[in-house]
């Protein structure tokens, strides 16, 4: 798990991201516990109380659950939940991006969907 | 949970005027940092808080006591210097038993886990550290003291950088672990950036800024890239200070980010990019 | 405990190796006093004085207890006000513990030769609790005499330091001026001031307990001009 402190996201929303990310890699399953706040915020040498937030809002979203005195665990379904969330993101994250990119370098659409095509095919 | 109020506070040496009418309310369990260049005043706010100094106006509370000659009041605060106040002579094990003495919630196994950890012996007398290790025994005291207020004045000076690394460590594992009012000055703004929750900035004896860290970064950002596109972007734009290299430029911007000037930025081929504590304290406090 | 005890705990423990070295010496000594009276035997006179280096090692304690004590207890968050009533309770446990210490070693030494303490010397009077209240208040006002020196000192300014320092010899000097111009009177006046404070109104039967009076009295002063200046002393780097 990694943070970019230069990017202007903030840093608990990039940490809820990067949680999201392994639950979806399988690095979390589901029902297994999440690192603790302390133990986050002292690995990624943040205030405990950013590292506390982020696991909180995926709390609120539903991915991740209490489990009082014990710490925060994986809630069943939630790789359901953050993959139904990032497809309705998909389009603005990746293919606007990807549109802008191949205008700036002048590349025209039809060659991009060739592009995809090739991707495809491997 | 302690709460610390200061009021009015002046401080004058001579004819010369220190701090000027601070007012404060530092909330309990939080990370500040108190920043501000050599000579601004931190330290003198800091030894006032601590009863090593005199108010010439003004009064600083801790849960409500004047912090005056009061031992009840000061008994919930420990004040890491950045000058050596322990006796020369004294072994750093028997330090940290007179801390002890001194701070009944004091964690001694806990100190000396500490000391394995940062390689310090206990059995060397204080006078044979090096500046380093002097900060490193210092800093455990704080840590151990579990005092529910504790300051710390440059707590990293003198230390490698593996040792810096461990110190946020440790600070931040016990914080997390046994919440605590914790105020740090310290120099070194990029690296305890992420490690505050609250910042204070004192120019020439005044606030100029009690904000949440995430809040303050928040309200700027950074725009960077070819300095002729750059210059489009900041049209109509507030900003305040920057750098050039040939034709890059990056500049820090004051004002939200919204998702029209992500577009913009996108179509001016500009970068926007978290701004840096640091260089935003630079451009607040130069005159 | 409380804070104020612990603190003079740690004076006491502060000053555990200038006392035993103190002792050390002292025993060094004795050691070679006895040697040498064994050897030669008989010798003519009496000795005495050991006594008068206790006084001045009080003294000497007292100058070097203020710094190291004054940057502890700031360290460890403890008022000023902590700080004294501790010297208060310290300082009086080791003026108690020496003064009793020369008294066993008097004690030790007249069973060996013929010595003679201070009090002996000046008063005549051998009545142990005399001796114990007499040198008591004599170290005490040693301990507090240096102590306050050094308060003065840590509170003055550079200039202040100067004009301290040159205080007694001003001091003196005055005196001799006005010892001059009074005709001898103004100095017999003070001798005789001194002689009755130290219990020697009666020059056949002095009587010590003046003398502790006049101890306790001066290391009041001291100890309460030092008071005026710890209150508000600042931390200094």
């Amino acid at each position: 798990m990694r943070l970019d402190f230069s990017s202007e996201k903030p840093i608990y929303l990039q940490l809820a991201e990067a949680i999201e990310d392994d639950i979806l890699k399988g690095i979390y399953e589901e029902e297994s516990q999440v690192a603790s706040t302390t133990e986050l915020a002292v690995t990624l040498r943040i205030n405990p109380a950013t590292a506390g937030k982020g696991l909180n809002l995926l709390v609120d979203e539903k991915i991740l659950y209490k489990k009082r005195g014990v710490g925060m665990f994986v809630s069943v379904g939630a790789r359901e939940m953050i993959l139904k969330k990032r497809r309705e993101g998909f389009y603005q994250s990746f293919v606007v991006k990807l549109l802008e990119e191949a205008r700036k370098l002048n590349i025209p659409v039809e060659e991009v969907i060739a592009m995809i095509e090739r991707g495809r095919g491997k | 949970m302690s709460t610390i109020a200061i009021k009015g506070i002046c401080k004058d040496y001579g004819t010369t005027r220190a701090l000027d009418n601070i007012d404060l309310e530092i909330e309990p369990d939080k990370i500040y940092g108190l920043l501000g260049r050599n000579g601004a005043g931190k330290t003198t706010l800091l030894n006032l808080i601590t009863n090593r100094i005199f108010p010439t106006a003004g009064e600083i509370a801790i849960d409500g006591e004047s912090v005056v000659e009061n031992d009840r009041a000061l008994s919930k605060v420990f004040y890491m210097t950045e000058a050596n106040l322990y006796p020369p002579g004294l072994r750093v094990r028997e330090v940290l038993g007179w801390s002890k003495e001194f701070y009944p919630g004091f964690d001694m196994p806990y100190a000396l886990w500490l000391c394995e950890q940062f390689g310090l012996k206990t059995g060397k007398r204080v006078k044979e550290l090096s500046t380093g290790y002097g900060s490193i025994m210092k800093a455990i005291v704080a840590l151990a003291s579990n005092a529910p207020i504790v300051v710390f004045d440059e707590p990293v000076l003198g230390l490698d950088a593996n040792h810096r690394q461990m110190f946020y460590r440790a600070l931040i594992a016990n914080y997390s672990q046994h919440p605590k009012t914790i105020i740090i000055s310290s120099h070194l703004i990029e690296e305890i950036a992420e490690v505050l929750e609250e910042v204070i900035i004192i120019k020439d004896g005044s606030i100029v800024l009690k904000q949440s860290v995430e809040e303050l970064l928040g309200q700027a950002y950074t725009v960077s890239g070819e300095a002729a596109q750059v210059d489009s972007y900041l049209a109509g734009r507030k900003f305040a200070g920057g750098e050039e290299l040939g034709k890059f430029k990056a500049v820090t911007v004051l004002g939200v980010l919204t998702e029209g000037d992500r577009a913009l930025a996108q179509k001016l081929d500009v970068e926007l990019s978290r701004v840096e504590l640091q260089k935003l304290f630079i451009s607040l406090t130069n005159s | 405990m409380s804070r104020i005890l612990k603190v003079a705990k740690w004076q006491l423990y502060d000053a555990r190796k200038a006392v035993f070295l103190f002792y050390l010496v002292i025993a060094s000594v004795l050691a070679l006093i006895t040697i040498l009276n064994v050897l030669y035997g008989d010798g003519p006179g009496k000795m005495g004085g050991v006594d008068v280096n206790e006084v001045v090692f009080c003294f000497v304690l007292g100058l070097n207890s203020y710094t190291g004590a004054f940057k502890f207890t700031q360290a460890n968050s403890i008022t000023r006000r902590s700080l004294f009533a501790a010297t208060l309770v310290s300082f009086a446990g080791i003026a108690a513990f020496m003064t009793l210490a020369s008294i066993i070693v008097g004690t030790i030494l007249k069973s060996i030769m013929p010595y003679e303490g201070m009090m002996m010397q000046l008063y005549r009077i051998e009545a142990r609790p005399t001796q114990f209240i007499w040198g008591f208040a004599l170290n005490t006002f040693a301990i507090f005499l240096g102590w306050m020196i050094t308060m003065v000192y840590y509170r003055s300014s550079r200039l202040q330091k100067t004009l301290v320092s040159l205080s007694p010899a001003f001091l003196i000097m005055g005196l001799i001026y006005l010892n001059n111009r009074t005709g001898g009177r103004l100095g017999a006046a003070l001798i005789r001031a001194m002689r009755k404070a130290l219990g020697f109104a009666d020059m056949i039967n002095p009587n010590p307990l003046v003398a502790v009076f006049s101890f306790f009295v001066a290391a009041a002063c001291c100890a309460a001009l030092g008071f005026l200046l710890i209150r508000r002393a600042p931390i200094r780097s």
